[in-house]
């Protein structure tokens, strides 16, 4: 059980604005017009919702990366923080962009990514060591992108789509919200 | 070296010299703005996320604006992040903490020095960032005991989150520290 309040109807005009945004990007829960779960436990803050909904539209939303890849590495994220909640979430949009089921669970399940084409696979590994010690990322990781053809401005976006999953995840884990569709 | 290049001057791209002039309007920079928002200036689209996010979790809300700058300092100093470790003690030294106080957060685990209410909400944000799946429904009373309010719990939650976000572009862009202003 969500540990605070999922306001799906917000009085406020401005936060029914943005909900009404965060749906038609795609980001919608089960109710039409109204945004996944995450979402709605922020109703009361609007300072706070639009800042992580500026953050996940540039990021998520927008940029030069292929959309699946974007969803991969959140994918692969939410496997490695054990994120239930934003696994699923990660699962469907894959789903709906029609990537091939083994490769949703070679994500999911393979640490050796062995499933996924090769430049997708550095990219996701680069994903994951940066969100688990970001330290021990060296001048040869980037290489490795820069190999795969990556310029500098898609390597800060595979960074920050890293650091975007892991935000979402400490959030969804420490507010408990439902998986959509479950509560 | 910092592994992207720092754009100083954003003449030519309308979008990026918004973004600066509005970056340095709150104090975040004098000239230009940090380098953790320079390093971001081949993708303005994304300083332009980054930024939101900053904006809307650290500079609004209503959590006391020490309270959230310890908490970066915490946590920025557990995740061995020297870049916001210093940049957000000298932002405590602007907002008037001793540096008695400040240099505690980094050194004091038991967080003696801070007031027992404080230490609390501290703990938590610490928590959040190390192990969010390990808080639990009692961790949360505790700051409803401390009279938080849900909506600065949750305040509290994304400042951490945050943390770890800011922390992680520090430490993989390999920025400088500044050597003028702070946030």
């Amino acid at each position: 059980m969500a540990r605070f309040n999922m306001n799906k109807t917000p009085d406020n005009p401005q936060v029914q604005e943005l909900y009404r945004e965060i749906a038609e990007y795609g980001l919608q829960g089960v109710e039409e017009g109204t945004p996944l779960n995450t979402w709605t436990v922020l109703a009361d803050r609007s300072d706070l919702l639009q800042g992580l909904w500026g953050l996940t539209k540039s990021v998520v939303i927008s940029g030069s990366l292929p959309p699946t890849v974007k969803q991969m590495i959140a994918m692969t994220i939410a496997m490695q923080n054990n994120c239930r909640y934003c696994t699923v979430a990660h699962t469907h949009a894959l789903e709906a962009m029609g990537v091939p089921t083994d490769v949703v669970k070679s994500c999911a399940a393979d640490p050796d990514l062995a499933d996924i084409p090769p430049s997708q696979r550095a990219i996701l590994k680069f994903a994951l060591k940066t969100t688990r010690d970001p330290r021990s990322v060296t001048d040869e990781d980037f290489q490795a992108l820069q190999r795969h053809g990556l310029s500098d401005g898609e390597i800060m976006e595979v960074i920050m789509m890293a650091a975007w999953s892991d935000l979402l995840n400490t959030f969804t884990d420490v507010t408990q919200v439902p998986v959509d569709g479950e509560e | 070296m910092a592994r992207f290049r720092q754009i100083l001057d954003p003449s030519g791209a309308p979008l990026l010299a918004t973004l600066y002039r509005e970056i340095t309007d709150c104090g975040l920079g004098d000239e230009v703005p940090l380098n953790w928002f320079t390093a971001q200036g081949e993708r303005p689209d994304i300083l332009a996320g980054a930024w939101a996010l900053t904006k809307g979790v650290l500079l609004e809300g209503v959590l006391p604006p020490t309270m959230k700058q310890m908490v970066v300092v915490l946590i920025s100093a557990h995740n061995g992040c020297q870049y916001c470790r210093l940049t957000h003690a000298k932002a405590l030294q602007g907002l008037g903490v001793s540096s008695d106080l400040i240099d505690s957060l980094s050194t004091d685990v038991n967080l003696d020095k801070v007031p027992p209410p404080q230490r609390a909400i501290l703990q938590f944000a610490l928590q959040v960032a190390q192990a969010p799946q390990a808080i639990t429904d009692r961790d949360v009373q505790r700051l409803r005991d401390f009279s938080l309010s849900d909506g600065e719990i949750l305040e509290l939650i994304m400042v951490a989150a945050f943390t770890n976000f800011i922390n992680t572009w520090s430490d993989i862009s390999a920025i400088a520290i500044d050597e003028v202003g702070s946030p």
